[in-house]
């Protein structure tokens, strides 16, 4: 008879936590609207609200106490996260603090002296969740960063450069950029190498992967009330057109997607923090669900706004034209299933191949 | 929060070795109900069911007084857990109802019924639907007219689950002009045994037996009703809301995905592990395993993620989205593992215990039984989006 495991079930907030969340909330509405976000592209870098952010220590709000961060953890992360996709805020947040963590974590001592303008956003640090291949990877940030995090090879490398590359143009328009360890103009830094390099990169990527999957929920969460208030005030046929099930139901199936990827990517943010060799699948499963979820719910939030909401003029376009992009950095869903079909192996194990079987 | 293993103390420790010992020495199921992989579906054996009522286990976390054994969150959980191992099905506890019920009891319902009900060894059945009406329960035709002390009850109510093994059926009937249907319902406690009443099986895919119940001139005293007269939407909504997972005082250890939410996410899990158990054990093209193949794999894959992400669905959100992944991935395992998943249990080459193929003939279901989903994400447009009342 097997023993029982019992885990607790409790996605709670702390009150600190909850006035962190309120606080972040507050933040970003009143900072980075959709006029400031529009200002922002093509390069989508706005850095006086990185400066903002700063003054108000969110710049280093989940980097640690020794090296002078706030001390907030992974829940911290996913909730300025959140906030960061719900207002689709011009800034490299979640790169420059999963890098910046990751060397904190590898310069022990050294790490207050060679992080301070780190810790400030004065520098900022890219993270690259996609393995360098022949020396070259995209990195989410890499447009305004003058220093990356990448795997190359089987090398962990700190990537500096007195200039940022120029910016991949993207749908998103975010400031995505090409680094490239050989090009002349950059320098690398071997940080650690071989199975240190791999460990160190693989906890980077999952929290990226948990950060990434939170503010994608938040992105949805930002879709859907845009379309949420568009339903409501639309009147057709001689009423909102919320009430309408056709309408008000599509708008339910955003509201039940940003539920789960949002609980997901808490739970995933636990395990990564506390257990992550128990589910080490949970952060692939977060970026995953939140991935294809939050695309199909900005694809319903547009529809939802009629032909209004195809125009530049909309701003539930901005968000169509971000919930893409930010999932496929690390190589989309299909590294992710990757990643998750390891779990299945779990499972496999209690069972024994039959005889026919060579 | 917290996913922490619980650590167990000694005493918890002892409670469960306490509870395997009781279950291996007690719980004897018939050879159909051993076969049953779905544990919603019947009431515990009487005398099983009045062994674990001496105890307090049937309802555990209520009080002692109230039938209860006073158990806290993780020994509740414990116990569960081990039903669960030894295909205990959990359906006696109408935790539900008796609350509504001990609320509204007429001292001779109190002192007939109420203590065993709260004990778990009289049982409770919803008389909700009716031929005629669903989703739409306040459309409820069934009459109750009123004869000096005495109600006479005529007409039927459709997919009365259990009725056949209940003592007790909790029925919502009209008592005035149906012109004004919500405000001319009411709440009657009706003994199934009362002269009258024709219980009719009724068979649904997946081995799942429902009922179709006769009313005829049934008569039962006024000291059956529960609530006012005329006021019986507002009985009902109370219970409505606990089976709709909308309590709100979760308690630390429970799924969030409310009690019909975890049910269907523990059949996908047991769909998941009789897909993977099949991939382990079958021979592809070359003779290795199926599971080595990469297309299995990504597939497994898109069932395990489908089935954690009904687990992180909160509340209302928990049943819908629970039910859509089962009947989503049931067809896709069934589909994933070939002929194995369409074959009934004990052919040769079927999955284990058919249930690759049970799991996509009872998937249906759960999408309709308990609320339709679409009565849900009106429930949820109107609740969480404040959205206008639809048309």
């Amino acid at each position: 008879m097997s023993t029982i495991e019992l885990r607790w079930n409790d996605y709670s907030l702390s009150e600190e936590q909850e006035d962190v969340r309120s606080m972040l909330q507050d933040f970003f509405t009143r900072n980075s609207p959709s006029t400031l976000v529009r200002e922002a592209e093509p390069l989508g870098f706005d850095a006086d609200l990185w400066q903002r952010m700063d003054k108000s220590g969110l710049v280093s709000l989940a980097m640690g106490e020794p090296y002078g961060g706030q001390g907030g953890g992974l829940v911290e992360l996913v909730l300025a996260a959140v906030e960061v996709g719900r207002t689709l805020a011009p800034v490299p947040f979640i790169e420059h603090t999963v890098a910046t963590r990751l060397l904190g974590s590898l310069w022990g001592d050294a790490a207050e002296e060679r992080l301070s303008d780190a810790v400030t956003g004065e520098l900022v640090i890219a993270f690259a969740p996609s393995a360098a291949q022949r020396g070259r990877t995209l990195v989410p940030g890499g447009a305004i960063a003058r220093a990356v995090v990448a795997l190359d090879g089987d090398d962990l490398v700190l990537l500096r450069r007195d200039t940022p590359p120029e910016q991949a143009t993207n749908q998103a328009h975010a400031p995505v950029a090409w680094w490239d360890a050989t090009d002349e103009e950059t320098t690398r830094e071997v940080l650690a190498s071989g199975e240190a390099a791999h460990t160190a990169w693989n906890t980077a990527l999952a929290e990226w992967k948990v950060a990434t999957a939170a503010s994608l929920s938040g992105l949805a969460a930002g879709a859907l009330q845009l379309a949420r208030t568009f339903a409501t005030e639309r009147i057709a046929f001689g009423s909102p057109i919320a009430k309408f099930q056709a309408v008000s139901h599509q708008l339910v199936d955003i509201h039940m997607a940003v539920e789960s990827m949002r609980h997901l990517a808490l739970k995933a943010a636990w395990f990564t923090e506390n257990e992550p060799a128990a589910r080490p699948e949970l952060p692939s499963m977060a970026l995953a669900h939140a991935s294809r979820a939050t695309t199909k719910a900005v694809a319903d939030a547009v529809h939802l706004h009629g032909g209004l909401g195809i125009t530049l003029e909309a701003d539930v376009s901005l968000y169509y034209q971000r919930a893409a992009v930010w999932g496929q950095l690390a190589g989309g869903t299909r590294a992710d299933i990757e990643t998750i079909s390891a779990a299945i192996d779990r499972i496999a194990a209690r069972h024994t191949p039959s005889e026919e079987i060579r | 929060m917290n996913f922490e293993t619980v650590e167990l103390t000694p005493e918890q420790e002892a409670f469960v070795a306490e509870a395997r010992t009781f279950l291996e020495d007690n719980w004897h199921p018939s050879p159909e109900m051993a076969a049953m992989i779905s544990l919603e579906h019947d009431r515990l054996p009487a005398d099983f069911a009045e062994l674990l009522a001496e105890r307090g286990w049937i309802r555990p976390q209520s009080p002692v007084e109230q039938g209860g054994a006073g158990l806290g969150n993780v020994e509740a959980r414990l116990l569960t857990e081990l039903y669960l191992q030894h295909g205990v099905p959990q359906t006696n506890g109408s935790d539900l109802l008796s609350s509504t019920i001990e609320k509204y009891a007429s001292e001779r319902v109190r002192s007939e019924a109420l203590a065993d009900i709260q004990r778990g060894t009289k049982t409770v059945c919803l008389g909700y639907s009716e031929p005629d009406s669903g989703s739409d329960m306040a459309a409820a035709r069934i009459a109750a007219v009123q004869d000096g002390d005495t109600w006479v009850i005529n007409g039927s109510k459709m997919w009365t689950t259990y009725a056949h093994q209940s003592d007790y059926v909790f029925l919502l009937a009209r008592t005035g002009p149906i012109e004004e249907k919500h405000r001319t319902l009411t709440v009657f406690l009706v003994p199934l045994d009362t002269p009258g009443i024709e219980v009719q099986a009724i068979w649904a895919m997946g081995d799942v037996r429902t009922n179709l119940v006769f009313y005829t001139d049934v008569q039962i005293s006024d000291e059956y009703r529960l609530g006012p007269v005329n006021e019986g939407w507002r009985v009902v909504s109370e219970p409505l809301a606990v089976e709709h997972g909308i309590e709100d005082d979760l308690d630390a250890l429970a799924p969030i995905n409310g009690s019909m939410g975890s049910q269907f996410s523990h059949t996908l899990e047991l769909a998941v592990e009789t897909a993977v158990e099949w991939a382990v054990t079958t021979p592809g093209r070359d003779g290795r395993p199926q599971i080595e193949d990469p297309i299995v794999r990504a597939k497994l894959a898109e069932a395990l993620l489908e089935l954690e992400v009904s687990r992180n669905a909160p509340g209302e959100t928990g049943k819908v989205v629970a039910a859509e992944a089962l009947i989503r991935q049931s067809d896709a395992l069934t589909d994933l593992a070939g002929p194995a998943g369409i074959l009934d249990e004990g052919v040769p080459g079927s999955s284990r215990r058919g249930l690759l193929s049970w799991s996509r003939l009872h998937a249906p279901g759960t999408a309709i039984y308990g609320g339709t989903s679409e009565i849900y994400r009106n429930n949820i447009a109107r609740g969480a989006l404040g959205l206008p009342r639809p048309y």
